[in-house]
């Protein structure tokens, strides 16, 4: 049987639609366009930095909530990936920022800084999105999709 | 053109072709063979969607490759609602769970349509919410919004196999309890907060003594989801217990004859921390089960008005029915971890397991205690979760005619056309008189023990469909004589 990732359906071809969605939201923000979708993308783009850097802030609750009263009509890969490992992995994010020394949780949040920027920006075609970040970005989204689309 | 710039375009064409496929097949079911008006609920939001997803400015922002691949996801749903447009699904049993479901939900509550699945099981699906989910990635959330809107829509598949189903009908009332777990969603997650507290904080502790705070947490974030899938599935049992009695016991304690792990917990982590599932041991579940549906009282109450009805030689199957193993001391937890690619899902697996198995007995007693406050709540709120489902005398009575090949549809009362069974009436009835078929007959003359098993299948089929339309005419004369 030849894999034909494309038709493939079940739950790693629902990581893989989210990943890949996130990226091309990348790809057409750093072209200058931004609609509704790629907002609620770059949104979801978000929730993956936020939810993988958790593994690294040293201040979690005493005790977390035990019911995960999560929101879930939205999904939750968290645990689909080491955001840690991946991110030490991706040239672009190693060498932004290097000469600062910036820490890894550091230069996350500006990233997610940049993000939510992008997603507040109200102008039908913004001229001055912070192209640095979203190449950083982009190189990121590829990584994960790359190992998402092996598990296919 | 060039495919390093245009490929885009091929995949988008491909896509839109198919949305136009999809649409083609949807207009062509023939919606005479639905089995209820909701299946055609069902097709127009799935037309409705398809058109939502040809529109212009929507194909604009999508990633091409990304709406193929949700199309795929998509005509699954195509495919169900297909399979609906079948002769296959029995009008009367698809008349009484639209019955048990309007008695729960209410008219202005979710709706529900039947199809049929190749798999020898029954399955409930928030038909709505998949849809939804499908489409996240490719439209916006308010677009999706306005197609879905007032439209919460779920799907039971029934087995398609017509051959041995009849001990299946039972767990529809488990199904169901799915739906209900989410409509009750927020009264049972403050029941569940009261008795887990104390337990959750024990579990956060014993991860935190191995691991960092930050790992600890998602561990225990996976861990709490297991519990809950835990939780659901011991609900729905309740539901299926209130609802259908000793015939859902019998059904489940079937499901699990030939299975080596009734003594595990299982568990599969995925991809989506939302789609995590857990499932109770089947030891477990039917020691539960055997509690909610009275099986002692109900074996002891059924003896005389056995020997009443010259049910003599069937009083063994009484004494059957208390052996069923429920014994769940050893039960221990399984968990399959989501592979690649996350290298940590396996050392997660290993923690979250050592500490259930640590922890297990305390589990069980807090899953108890939630379930009893669980019963109680659906007590105050359902009128028909306050008694039995089924009499004792009843079901002997339709069991005696089942013994004489007579359809069990009517229990013999002092009026003269008698009182018309209800479905978990007749469901009990055929389900001892075809476990005693099971358990007694000759293996040797397989001719006779299929005939014998088609007979009590066929009996209690029709019994179904003459007893209602016996309630509907006294739904009618009601009405009419007012």
């Amino acid at each position: 049987m030849i894999p034909n990732s494309l038709s493939s359906t079940g739950p790693y071809a629902g990581l893989w639609s989210h990943l890949k969605s996130i990226d091309h939201a990348l790809a057409r923000v750093q072209n200058g366009e931004i609609s509704d979708l790629d907002k609620e993308r770059l949104g979801a783009l978000i929730e993956i930095l936020r939810g993988g850097l958790s593994a690294t802030v040293t201040d979690a609750p005493e005790t977390p909530n035990f019911l995960v009263l999560a929101n879930e009509d939205q999904p939750d890969y968290r645990s689909a990936f080491e955001l840690r490992s991946v991110l030490s992995s991706v040239g672009e994010f190693t060498a932004w920022k290097s000469k600062s020394k910036m820490p890894v949780d550091t230069k996350v949040q500006k990233l997610i800084d940049a993000l939510h920027r992008v997603i507040g920006e109200k102008r039908l075609f913004p001229h001055d999105l912070p192209q640095e970040e979203l190449s950083v970005l982009q190189a990121i989204s590829k990584s994960l999709l790359s190992d998402a689309e092996s598990s296919l | 053109m060039d495919f390093s710039v245009d490929e885009h375009w091929a995949v988008l064409s491909r896509s839109l072709a198919l949305v136009d496929k999809s649409i083609t097949r949807l207009r062509q079911i023939d919606g005479w063979n639905f089995p209820t008006d909701a299946s055609g609920v069902a097709r127009q939001l799935l037309l409705d969607i398809l058109a939502t997803l040809a529109e212009p400015n929507h194909v604009t922002p999508m990633s091409p490759p990304v709406l193929f691949n949700r199309l795929h996801a998509i005509i699954r749903l195509v495919d169900i609602v297909e399979l609906s447009s079948t002769d296959r699904i029995s009008w009367p049993l698809v008349s009484y769970c639209d019955a048990m479901w309007n008695n729960l939900f209410g008219r202005d509550g979710p709706k529900i349509f039947y199809s049929v699945t190749r798999d020898h099981n029954y399955r409930i699906t928030r038909f709505s919410q998949q849809v939804s989910s499908y489409l996240r990635e490719v439209l916006p959330a308010a677009a999706v919004s306005r197609v879905t809107k007032n439209r919460d829509l779920y799907c039971l598949e029934l087995a398609s196999s017509e051959d041995d189903n009849l001990p299946l009908y039972a767990n529809i009332g488990h199904e169901f309890g799915h739906a209900l777990f989410e409509l009750k969603r927020t009264d049972l997650d403050v029941k569940f907060i009261e008795r887990f507290q104390e337990l959750a904080n024990a579990l956060f502790a014993d991860l935190r003594s191995v691991a960092e705070p930050p790992i600890a947490a998602h561990r225990f974030r996976l861990l709490g989801r297991v519990i809950v899938r835990v939780a659901e599935e011991l609900f729905c049992d309740l539901v299926g217990s209130l609802l259908m009695g000793p015939a859902f016991y019998l059904s489940l304690y079937e499901i699990a004859w030939g299975q080596d792990s009734r003594k595990t917990f299982s568990a599969r982590l995925t991809p989506d921390g939302n789609d995590v599932t857990g499932y109770p041991s089947m030891r477990f579940r039917l020691h539960c089960i055997q509690k909610w549906t009275n099986i002692s009282a109900f074996c002891k109450e059924a003896k005389p008005n056995f020997t009443s009805h010259g049910l003599h030689d069937w009083i063994d199957l009484l004494e059957l029915l208390t052996t069923v193993p429920t014994d769940h001391t050893d039960d221990e937890l399984r968990i399959r971890p989501a592979s690649a690619p996350n290298q940590d899902a396996v050392p997660d697996r290993d923690a979250i397991q050592k500490v259930f198995a640590r922890r297990l007995r305390e589990i069980k007693a807090c899953l108890a205690d939630f379930l009893a406050d669980a019963r109680q709540m659906l007590r105050d709120t359902y009128p028909e979760f306050r008694k039995p489902p089924v009499q004792t005398s009843d079901i002997t009575a339709l069991l005696h005619r089942l013994v004489n090949n007579i359809l069990p549809n009517v229990v013999p009362d002092q009026s003269l056309l008698g009182k018309q069974a209800s479905f978990p009436d007749i469901l009990n009835a055929s389900a001892l008189f075809r476990l005693r078929i099971l358990m007694k007959g000759d293996v040797q003359r397989q001719p006779e023990l299929a005939r014998q098993l088609s007979l009590v299948e066929r009996l209690t089929a029709k019994a179904f469909e003459v007893s209602y339309m016996h309630k509907e005419y006294n739904d009618w004369r009601k009405e009419h004589d007012r």
